[in-house]
Formats: C-alpha cells, structure tokens, sequence
C-alpha cells in the first residue's frame, strides 16, 4: 500500500493544501521579520483570535461564513495596527528585546482572555465547505482544503502586486533593505510600520479563517502556528516573503509524507530539525551582518 | 528575618503553608538562573525551562534507574544543566541576540519534543512517577519539615554561589559586555567565553530547581519543558530588578506567595502576568534590561 | 627596528564598495604618526582592520616587537589586545554603569588572562593583578584629574571627562601601539589642549600614537608623520610641513 500511487498523490495532494496553509500562515510573521526586523510572538494568538472571533460572529451574530470570515480579516488588520502603534513604534529604537517581551504579553492576555471566556473545551467552525469533496482520478480534494490553496493563491498574487506597483508597497520593501536609508530619502517610516502590522496580521487572520474549520478550536492553537510560522520564516529565508512561500509548502508536503509513511513523531521533528539546522548553519544569524565583533 | 525564616516548620504545622514555602525556594533558585542570563548578561533567554526539564529528567532517571544517592544525582543533574548550557549556548551566543532569543526558545522546544518520543527513556506523555525522596548519603528527606530545610538551603546556596560570581572580577566582565560589547571587546576581555560560562552557570542552577522539584512532586512529565515558567520568571526577574541580586529574590517569594494567597484560577494569574508585562513594555520599558 | 607596525597590502571590500584598496604604510616606534583623510576615505575601516573589529579580505598586518615581528592579522580583538595593540572609538565609549575606577580597572584585567573561576573564588593570584591594577589606576586618574570622581558611575562625568577616562582605560595595560580614532571629536578648545598634553605624555613614556583625526591643527602640531587616505588609497604621506603644502591634499579635503 505504501507505493500505491494513489495514495502517494494524496498525501501530496493533503500536503500541498497543508503547505499552503503554513504559508500563508506564517507569511505575516516574515513581513514583520523583514520589513521591520522585529519578531511577532502574538502572531499565533492572531490566528488564534480570528478563529475564535470567527465562531463568535457566525454562532452568536449569526453571519453567514463568507461575511464573518472578511470581517475577521479586517478586525485582524486593526489589531495588527495596534499592535504595530503601541509596541513596535515606541520601541524603534530600543532593543528589539522589548517588542518580544510586549508581544509575548499580548500572546498571554490574548490566550487567557479567551479561554476565560470560551472554556477549554474544544470547539468547530461549521464551515459552508466542510461538507463538499471534489474527486480527482482517485484522489480526494476536500473543499476547505480547496479554500485554503484559493487563498493562498490570492492572497500571494495580491502580495505581490501590493509590493510590487503600490506606493506604500514600494516603502516597504525599501525599508526591509535599509531602514536609515528610508528616514533620508523621506520616507514615513511610522507609516509603514503601522502598514505592515496590519499587513502582516490580515494575512494570519485569513489563515485562520479558512484553516481553523478544518480542526478544533481551543485556545491554545497559537503556539502551534508560531512554532511552525517560525520554522518556516527561518527555512525560507528571514524576511524572504517568496522564501517563505516555497519553504511552507516544502514542509507541508514533507510532513505530509513522513506522516504518511513514516510516523507521527517524524512529522513532528522535520521542522525543528531542519529550522535548527539552518538557524546553526548561518554564521551571521537571523540579521545577517558580516561585522561581527 | 533569618531566624523567623528558620523557624517557620516551628510556627505553621499547615502542610499548605510549607508546601508554598518549599516551592518558593525553588522559585528563588530559577530566578538566580534566569537573573544571571538576562540580568547579568542583558540577554533575553527563554531556555530556562529546558534547564529545568533536563534536570528534572537526569535526576529522576538516576533515582528510578540506579537508585544513587541524591548527593550523586543532584550533581549530576546539575551537571546536566551546565552541558546543556554549553551545548545550546555555545553555537547561538556567536550570533545575532536575535537568533540567541530565537535558538534558546527552539531548544526547550526541541527537549520537550525528545521527552515526548523517547518512550523508552521517558514513557513519553505518561511521565514519570513514585519518584523516590532523595537520600543525601543515607538521610531520607520525606517530611515537610526536611524539605522546607532543603529547599532553604539550596536556595541559600544558589543566591550565595550567584553573589560570588556577579561581584567578583568575572561579574564586572559581564556587566561591561552587557553595557557596552564593542569597548568590553576592545578592553581585551573575551565576551563570548565569559557569558557562554555565565549562561552554563544559570543552566546548572535551573537544573538544580528542576531535580529539586522532580523529587518534591515525585512525578514529572514532558510538561516540565512548558514555556510558562517562563512568564513567571520573567514577571519576578524584571520586576524584582534585572541585574540586581536581591531584588528579585524578594519577587519570587512575592510572586509565588501571592497568587496562593490570593486564590488565583491559574489562566486569571496568568493574564495578570501578561497585563503586568504589557504595562511595563508600555510605560517603563527601561526596567525590562538594566 | 624602529618600525612598530607595519601594513602590507590591506583590502577591504563591501558589496560593491571598496573601502580599502591595497593600503602598505609603516608606523614607526615611539613616533606620533597621524591618519588624516577625507569622510569616507577608509580610516576607521584600517583601524578596524589592524584592531580585529573586522576581517580584511586580503593584505598583512604586523606587529613588530620583543625581538620579532607577531602577525595580527584576521585575529580576534582580544588578541590583538593581548599582543599589546589597543584603540579607542569614534564614538565615545565608557562602561555607564561602572565607577571611574571601576572602568579603568575592567579596561586591564581582560589581557590578565585569568580564568573565571580563579576570578568568582578570587584567588591569590586575582587579587594580586587587582592590587597591582588598583595602583596603576590611582595614576591614571591623578593625572587625568578624575581622582574626585573616582568612585561615581562613569555616566555622571562631563563629555571631556569621558573622554580623558576613555585614554586613562587604553593606557591601563601599558600598550606598545594605541590606535586613537578621533581624540578631540567634539571637544571645547580648552579640553583639546588637556588631552593634546596627555598624548604628548604617552609618546613620552614609549607609546606609539597612531591617530585620526579631522583636527588638522592639532594633527600638524603633534605628529611626526601623517599618513593621508582618500577613497581607500594612500594619497601620499611626509612630515607635517610636506603633508600641510600639498596641493593634492588639501584638494582631497576641500575639492
């Protein structure tokens, strides 16, 4: 059975989709890295939060998923923005020691506050596509995984425009290349922090709307996704949002395979061996410099 | 204080009241460690829990397996942090603080990964238990009463072998490379040996904290790798005072003292710690590094 | 012999940018020997270089003494340190937190090459460097007029202070050669003339000066050699007199 090709195809299949997701998750986490160098230890209770936000709106409120799903992407983007304002900003020029530490403490309050208001026990997203499979030649494509890659797919190419013929797109990969340089050649520098923390937040926010309905809820599903967005930021390439992209789906459909297989704890360790093995192999770090006293 | 401090067993008979004592101690112990990391060195370190794991799991390993004497398996232990010190600090104190931040919170994770699946050392997920009182050549420690002696003890020790090392010759080191790297390099002083030993320092004492506690509880699981220590420890070093020595002794015993004091369900402590932290972050970041 | 350092071919490149192209000077024993040049024309990277701070990508760096010429090049600054080189930064740097003393101190013991545990269980031998770098420390700030404030944190003093304890913490291990990156920078008239008198003081008691500076009063008045950098070269070098006459120099400087 193991070289039954069907089968081989769909652990492919399942985990390119499960790729798909890790980069889209963790892709926020590298614009943060790169544009403003500092690292988001919230970034997995925003996942977090909009999939709980997003049970919210669609049990209590009622909203149908599409709907509740754009809001949370929105309401993910203030969050971000806020985040960006209160920590990132004042800290600009500190350490970047404290911007771990501020985001570390929302990750805390954030995580809490929701397991004192929704319990422990875990809940489901009743999602539109959860019913619906699509049959490909013997391999089954399941319709929230079909959403997933469809994000993916959107969310990347729109990335890519927004970056690349936008204005403010333009500010930031300029800063991500030299942030002195941006505050001479006049550009806005708080602007384009505030920006990339909505940025980077909208996009796990939509991980976690389309992905979550696929699991259980429970509060602590955030460590999780930062582990893996982390590992993925790393292996892909600090900062590197392309990079980032190839190494999710690599990983997804590494450990779609060794899972597959292998076993479960193999698929566990790929991605902290590998993000070990890369964050040792690189001599001059996260923020490569070739100065180093 | 002392004296009230040694009559305490004399005083509360209440299992409770010694309980939240000994573990206090052990709290001061893990604040040593972490104080000496981020304090001392003004690195931002999240390993403490793989220190404290690892010697939670060589001691009880050694107890269980060999049946040494607790002299023997608490040096071992404590042996076991220091390694683990080396071993994690010697590639990541070479590069970027960002990385270090990054490859000390990987290597607790990856500890708490291996204790899961090694199932033949650790059962994995089903812990460890009836792990025996320690026997220091021949005395038993099986009483509250000995264990509040114990634990005052090494916590004595640890903050006293801490003293020694911050206020010597070798702490002034550190403290110049905290405040300044580039003139500390410059002064000839070899920065990256004196805080790789400073760090293997803090992993012998969390390791110490962790052997301590495995006997104490006298059941350890993959759990003892959690990252929540960390919030604590966090909580009781910046606000003790980063760097100082006494300070944030004083925030252990606060910080374990109250939350028992005050009944609190452990998600409330917790939010309270990170709106704590938060609030710092917010109004009085230079408190967080000295 | 009478060469203390000597510079052989030195290449320094940055993507794209070559900040040193082929340096080879010599710095002579005893001597003050200035190093003057536009922005940007490499200075702090050849310091940088000779000092460990950064890794050359080609050329030599010696160091002539006791009988023997040592080869600093590509190794670390501690043990550039420890071979008897010591330098001091552009931008003014002090250990804030420290004493005075304190600072002048922890400026001698990382060449001691004690180790940490003879340091926490302070053994005999320690306490004897520490005595002995207690005494030189008196000295130095004696006649760095900081005795006064020897024991207050070293955030407390006046820009000039700093900088004068800056030189007392280089002169702490008695160094053959002292790399000086800019001593006067922004410093009033009347402290120029204090730290002029202390360099001439070193030079005095057998310590090669090797400075940058962009004073070039001072830098006519006190050297007997300068050396002049433009855009990674050797534009061209002489005494004070030659190097204050030349066209080409002053065209660098000005355009």
């Amino acid at each position: 059975m193991a070289t039954d090709p069907i089968f081989l195809a769909q652990l492919a299949a399942n985990g390119l989709s499960v790729g798909m997701g890790y980069a889209l998750a963790a892709v926020g986490l590298a614009l943060i890295f790169g544009i403003l160098g500092q690292v988001n230890f919230a970034h997995g209770e925003l996942y977090m939060l909009a999939a709980f936000l997003l049970l919210w709106a669609m049990r209590q409120q009622g909203l149908p998923y599409g709907i509740a799903g754009l809001l949370m992407v929105a309401m993910m983007a203030a969050v971000g923005m806020l985040l960006a304002q209160g920590i990132i900003i004042p800290n600009l020029e500190r350490g970047f020691e404290s911007v771990v530490i501020g985001t570390l403490a929302v990750a805390i309050i954030l995580q809490n506050a929701v397991r004192l208001t929704f319990g422990a026990t875990p809940l489901d997203i009743a999602s539109p596509f959860e019913a619906s499979v699509v049959a490909l030649g013997g391999v089954l494509l399941f319709g929230q995984r079909l959403l997933v890659c469809a994000a993916f797919v959107v969310a990347f190419a729109g990335l890519a425009a927004f970056l690349r013929y936008t204005e403010l797109g333009r500010a930031m990969r300029a800063m991500a290349q030299n942030r002195e340089a941006c505050v001479m050649v006049g550009i806005d520098v708080r602007r384009v922090t505030r920006w990339t923390g909505a940025l980077g937040a909208a996009l796990v926010g939509l991980a976690g709307v389309v992905i979550a309905p696929l699991f259980d809820l429970y509060p602590n599903m955030g460590t999780e996704v930062v582990i893996k967005s982390f590992a993925v930021v790393i292996i892909g390439g600090m900062g590197n949002v392309w990079g980032s992209a190839l190494a999710g789906i690599a990983l997804g459909v590494a450990e779609s395979y060794a899972g597959g297989l292998g076993n479960a704890a193999l698929r566990d360790a790929i991605a902290f061996v590998v993000m070990i093995v890369i964050l040792l192999a690189r001599p001059e770090g996260l923020f490569g410099k070739s100065v180093r006293v | 204080m002392a004296l009230g401090g040694l009559c305490l067993p004399l005083l509360s008979d209440s299992a409770y009241v010694l309980h939240i004592a000994v573990v206090t101690g052990f709290y001061v112990i893990l604040v040593q460690s972490l104080n000496l990391v981020l304090g001392y060195c003004g690195l931002l370190s999240f390993a403490s829990p793989a220190f404290f794991g690892m010697g939670a799991y060589v001691a009880t390993l050694l107890a269980l397996r060999l049946a040494w004497d607790s002299a023997a398996t608490f040096v071992l232990a404590a042996l076991g942090g220091v390694l683990t010190g080396i071993v994690i600090g010697f590639p990541s104190l070479r590069v970027s603080r960002h990385s270090f931040v990054i490859v000390t919170l990987s290597a607790t994770l990856l500890l708490q990964l291996i204790a899961l699946n090694w199932e033949d050392m650790t059962r994995g997920s089903l812990g460890l238990a009836d792990i025996p009182a320690p026997r220091f050549f021949g005395l038993a420690v099986e009483t509250r009463a000995q264990w509040y002696y114990l634990s005052a003890t090494a916590a004595a020790a640890c903050v006293f072998l801490t003293w020694a090392v911050v206020s010597s010759r070798f702490g002034r080191a550190l403290i110049a490379a905290r405040d300044n790297e580039q003139l500390a390099v410059a002064c000839g002083i070899d920065v990256f040996r004196t805080r790789l030993l400073a760090f293997s320092l803090s992993g012998g004492l969390a390791a110490l904290a962790g052997a301590l506690y495995a006997h104490f509880i006298s059941y350890i699981d993959p759990g003892v790798f959690g990252f929540s220590v960390t919030e604590t420890l966090l909580i009781m070093v910046i606000l003790g005072g980063s760097g100082r020595l006494w300070g944030p002794v004083a925030a252990a015993v606060v910080f374990t003292v109250l939350p028992e004091a005050l009944r609190l369900a452990p998600e409330i402590r917790s939010l309270a710690y990170g709106i704590i932290l938060l609030s710092i972050v917010l109004f009085r970041p230079r408190r967080l590094f000295p | 012999m009478s060469t203390i350092l000597r510079i052989e071919g030195l290449v320094k490149r940055y993507r794209g940018v070559t900040a040193l192209d082929g340096i080879g000077l010599e710095v002579r024993r005893g001597s003050i020997t200035g190093l003057i040049g536009p922005n940007g024309s490499g200075k702090s990277t050849l310091f940088d270089c000779i000092s460990g701070f950064q890794r050359q990508d080609a050329g030599r760096v010696w160091l002539h003494t006791d009988g023997s010429a040592h080869d600093l090049s590509g190794r670390r600054p501690v043990d550039v340190v420890r071979a008897g080189v010591r330098r001091t930064f552009q931008q003014l740097k002090v250990f804030p937190a420290l004493s005075v003393r304190d600072n002048l101190l922890t400026a001698a013991q990382g060449a001691s090459g004690h180790s940490a545990l003879a340091e926490t269980l302070r053994l005999p031998d320690v306490r004897r460097h520490e005595r002995k770098m207690r005494e030189r420390a008196a000295q130095v700030l004696e006649e760095s007029n900081l005795a006064a404030h020897a024991d207050r944190p070293a955030a407390g003093l006046s820009y000039g202070q700093k900088k004068l304890l800056e030189l007392g913490m280089a002169l702490m291990t008695d160094p053959k050669v002292l790399l000086l990156d800019e001593p006067v920078a922004g410093v009033n008239p009347s402290l120029i003339e204090e730290l002029k008198q202390q360099l001439l003081r070193m030079a005095e008691r057998g310590v090669t000066l090797f400075v940058v500076e962009h004073n070039l009063k001072l830098v006519f008045d006190i050297c007997h050699w300068i050396f002049v950098l433009d855009r990674g070269r050797l534009l061209t070098a002489g005494t004070p007199a030659a190097v204050s006459n030349n066209a080409r120099v002053m065209e660098a400087y000005f355009g």
